[in-house]
């Protein structure tokens, strides 16, 4: 009887690890997590936080550096603050941090409700609001996601033992970059872009602004090289972000929290990132793109040649 | 570069006045009667110096040993030096109470000084420890924000005569730095050093402010097979020791006390047996040479406000 157990509990096992490798697990609950569990190099000179523009504009294969790629989709300054607490032992003495930011990070950048997927990530005392629950929930889909394995999920798995997923670009960068804009002012509660922030914007510009000095200071505390860097975006989306959105937006954003002077690298109208090529829609660069840009950063940073 | 010190950072003592060996006993996870067990066999084979801490869940155990120790050797709790820590409850992954101290969002900190939460923790610590004084205690963590307070109780209960060194866990020299603007410089850091991972610039801050450094599951590279045997095997050979009492040598060689823990009794014999040899210069160089800034215990993971 305790051999038949035995054998029952190896393949629930075998089955759970099965389940760890699929799309469901790996794609849609925990989205960018594998990197963080399997962080293995030490002493690495160079890596960069951020959400969404930074997971995909930044890739270092290739370069002749030590880096890691540490945006996850979406991710907060308070979510970037999380990341370097706890994984800052990977890093060398004066390492250089890149703080990617987006448009809209002045808004969006003191978000405090993490995803639930950071509990696999990072302590749990590192996220705000965090729950003690919710905690152990996510603890048990990590360790047996086969209790929660969607089964419709199967197809796609099974799906994508024959078909490779190819990078996917947006038909038409003007619509796309027209329906980005009208997403954020969604999002943010925005009527036009030029009206004066909203009361509950004001409050957000305001925490984003804490969230971005904590992470700065952070940065300075550690002895790490802070570097502020604003990815480049198609032509189609830039052209619909004007001086003036950008001067209240960003630039004096980023004046009111770069409190330790760190770099401020703009590359949102870089002439080298104008081409469509570039990016896989209207704001995220695609692969090529991402090899260039992040050979770019590193040039301007004089850390390659 | 990797100089030889063999000897103590600063001297130690426990309460009857004799110098603490160089090697003391690391004690988590083990609770109950087989702490109280493995401290009794400590104390019999020459240790001296026992570390544990408010959330290792062995403080209970360990309090049993201190009760059991003049019939069972012939020591007195004078003789020993007993080490804990102040901790936010986070040794264990199922510890319900982790994030409730010394963190800036928990509503319960916010009812209570730090004062209050560590005197709370001090005299939980001294009744399951069933003594009236601790030899050492230390701040488990640089718990951001709270740490330079925690500090301020701990120097008070120093003046009290409720502890007799004060010090600090898992500080980085920025932390110290920040101590010692408050008043009184640590007598003690512990952390995680190995020979891949061997914080020469921790070792030579501590040995030029006179705090002694003690290091925290110092075989854990060895017992994972992290380190170059190729460099370990002839050592070993040449003194008739094993490579975990080398390694263990090699941190007293550098001034620093090794707080090796085991479960098994023959290792804990073999982890005091580091006595009867010394290391050369040459060889501690090689065996440091092995450096490569590696961290198996990952600390940031681990330690608050890294």
């Amino acid at each position: 009887m305790s051999k038949i157990k035995t054998i029952l509990k190896k393949v629930y096992g075998k089955i759970n690890a099965a389940v760890q490798r699929t799309y469901w697990f790996n794609n849609v609950m925990f989205q960018d997590c594998r990197k963080f569990w399997d962080q293995r190099e030490m002493d690495l000179e160079v890596v960069n936080l951020g959400s969404s523009s930074a997971k995909c504009g930044f890739d270092y294969t290739g370069l002749d550096v030590k880096a890691a790629n540490w945006a996850m989709q979406p991710q907060s300054f308070v979510g970037d603050i999380a990341i370097l607490e706890n994984y800052c032992s990977y890093l060398r003495p004066g390492a250089t941090v890149i703080i990617p930011m987006c448009p809209f990070s002045s808004l969006g950048g003191g978000f405090d409700d993490l995803a639930d997927k950071y509990y696999s990530v990072v302590r749990f005392i590192s996220i705000p609001h965090a729950s003690l629950r919710k905690r152990q929930a996510i603890q048990d889909i990590v360790n047996q996601p086969l209790k929660y394995y969607p089964l419709y999920e199967i197809f796609r798995d099974f799906r994508s033992l024959f078909y490779k997923k190819k990078e996917t670009v947006a038909p038409d960068f003007e619509a796309d970059a027209k329906m980005r804009i009208d997403s954020w002012k969604k999002e943010f509660s925005l009527y036009d872009l030029h009206y004066p922030l909203a009361l509950i914007n004001q409050d957000r510009f305001n925490d984003s602004v804490n969230a971005l000095r904590q992470l700065l200071e952070i940065c300075q505390e550690h002895g790490y090289k802070p570097v502020l860097v604003l990815p480049p975006i198609s032509k189609h989306l830039a052209s619909k972000l004007d001086d003036d959105f950008r001067k209240r937006f960003i630039l004096d954003f980023v004046d009111c929290a770069n409190t330790v002077e760190a770099p401020f690298m703009n590359y949102i109208d870089d002439i080298e990132f104008e081409c469509d090529n570039y990016f896989k829609n209207s704001y995220l660069m695609g692969e090529k793109g991402a090899k260039c840009f992040t050979k770019r950063v590193m040039a301007d940073l004089g850390i390659i040649l | 570069m990797y100089k030889i010190v063999s000897t103590p950072m600063i001297e130690l003592t426990t309460k009857s006045g004799q110098p603490v060996p160089m090697v003391g006993l690391g004690t988590y996870p083990l609770q109950g009667e087989a702490m109280a067990k493995m401290a009794i066999e400590a104390f019999k084979v020459g240790f001296r110096l026992i570390d544990t801490s408010d959330d290792y869940r062995g403080e209970t155990g360990l309090g049993m040993a201190l009760t059991r120790l003049s019939d069972e050797t012939d020591l007195k709790r004078e003789d020993v030096f007993i080490q804990t820590k102040i901790s936010q409850d986070n040794a264990y992954g199922d510890e319900p109470l982790e994030g409730i101290w010394f963190n800036k969002l928990s509503k319960y900190q916010k009812r209570h000084t730090v004062e209050e939460v560590v005197m709370d923790k001090v005299n939980i610590s001294l009744r399951e420890l069933r003594t009236d004084y601790l030899d050492s205690l230390l701040i488990h963590y640089p718990f951001p924000g709270y740490y330079e307070e925690v500090w301020k109780v701990m120097m008070k209960l120093k003046r009290q005569g409720v502890v007799r060194y004060i010090g600090v866990s898992n500080f980085h020299i920025r932390h110290i730095e920040k101590l010692k603007e408050i008043g009184e410089c640590p007598s003690i850091n512990e952390i995680y050093i190995s020979p891949i991972g061997t914080k020469q610039e921790d070792v030579n801050y501590a040995a030029k402010n006179g705090i002694q450094l003690m290091t925290y599951s110092p075989l854990m590279d060895v017992v994972h097979g992290k380190l170059d045997d190729a460099t370990l095997d002839p050592i070993a050979r040449k003194y008739g020791k094993t490579k975990p009492q080398i390694v263990i040598r090699w941190n007293i060689e550098r001034g620093c006390i090794p707080l090796p823990r085991t479960k098994n009794l023959k290792r804990l014999a073999g982890n005091f047996d580091v006595f009867d040899f010394q290391l050369t210069n040459d060889e501690v160089t090689s065996i440091s040479a092995m450096n490569k800034n590696h961290q198996y215990l990952v600390e940031s993971k681990q330690c608050p406000g890294l």
